[in-house]
């Protein structure tokens, strides 16, 4: 982990907030597009990680070392993206697949409905996964986070993103079966 | 077992993630068998689709933003939290002052009581329900960190 992250998360834990500021930036992009992958709506992603920050940081005296800033954020951010999309289910919300994209396909050569409709049925097959499986694609596949870095902010040794990402994109293989 | 094991080692080679060591027992194995070169295959066809996609990116303003809103968003509890606290006192005060002062105090008429404390009643709750509303909208409101 950056050594600078737990020098920063040590420092917030006293009370500074221009280190907590340091945190946001490095880590809001990590957590809008980790959202945005889980919840699909980007108004609604920046809602659920900014609060997430907002939470981190009313309890970053309960942290109990720097070091584990990113998987105790990460455990924030999860559960309140689990809120968010269990409310979303209870109170039948429109879910994004029916608003908008939140994939773009960068290959060109196909005409753009073609392009759509692969977003589209990517992102239909990756929300119809366990939310473990989800997250781990989100990070692996379009974060273009290493191991190293998704068992950090998962908090789980790095044998076990290998061992995870393997059953996640079986699965994805599977529900994908007509276009590859 | 050891099958299962080789498969997640086989996601790892696939990601360029693995050690020379595990490569090489990797790469053993897929050319003694069949069945871990079509895994592999499969693997990689997953990868090349998905990498041709990304998430889509929001306006640069949106960062450059973020901690801003993040920061209004925190200043913002801890105005609440203190506006609150000194109401509930200011409240508390106010609501023994009444009761000692006026209802208690012999001098005006019953009616005269009771139109004050229905008066008084009536305002909190109207300030109650608006605010509740106030709220209501705000929390669902999409639009809300744009500037009019």
């Amino acid at each position: 982990m950056n050594q600078s992250v737990s020098v920063l998360a040590e420092a917030a834990r006293r009370g500074e907030t221009r280190a907590f500021e340091q945190l946001v930036r490095q880590y809001m992009q990590k957590a809008y597009f980790f959202t945005l992958g889980l919840v699909g709506n980007r108004e609604d992603a920046l809602d659920i990680s900014q609060n997430a920050f907002v939470k981190a940081y009313r309890g970053i005296r309960n942290l109990g070392s720097g070091e584990k800033f990113p998987s105790w954020f990460f455990t924030i951010l999860r559960n309140e993206t689990v809120n968010y999309i269990k409310k979303a289910k209870s109170k039948r919300l429109e879910s994004l697949e029916q608003r908008e994209s939140f994939l773009l396909y960068t290959d060109q050569s196909l005409p753009e409905h073609e392009r759509a409709a692969v977003c589209r049925t990517v992102q239909h097959a990756i929300r119809s996964l366990p939310l473990e499986m989800q997250e781990i694609l989100i990070m692996q596949h379009f974060q273009d986070l290493d191991y190293s870095e998704i068992a950090d902010l998962l908090g789980i040794p790095r044998g076990s993103v290998a061992s995870r990402l393997y059953r996640a994109r079986a699965a994805l293989k599977r529900k994908l079966n007509g276009i590859i | 077992m050891e099958n299962d094991r080789l498969k997640e080692l086989l996601t790892a080679y696939a990601d360029g993630e693995l050690e020379e060591e595990l490569c090489r027992e990797v790469e053993k194995r897929l050319a003694e068998s069949e069945e871990f070169r079509q895994e592999l295959e499969s693997i990689k066809k997953v990868k090349s689709l998905t990498s041709q996609m990304k998430l889509a990116q929001p306006e640069k303003e949106v960062w450059n933003m973020y901690w801003n809103q993040v920061y209004n968003r925190i200043e913002r509890g801890l105005g609440w939290v203190l506006l609150s606290v000194g109401a509930v006192i200011f409240l508390s005060f106010g609501a023994f002052h009444f009761v000692r002062d006026f209802l208690f105090d012999p001098e005006p008429q019953l009616i005269m009581k009771i139109g004050v404390s229905a008066a008084i009643l009536g305002v909190i709750i109207l300030f109650v329900s608006v605010l509740r509303e106030r709220l209501f909208i705000r929390k669902r409101d999409r639009y809300k960190e744009i500037v009019r």
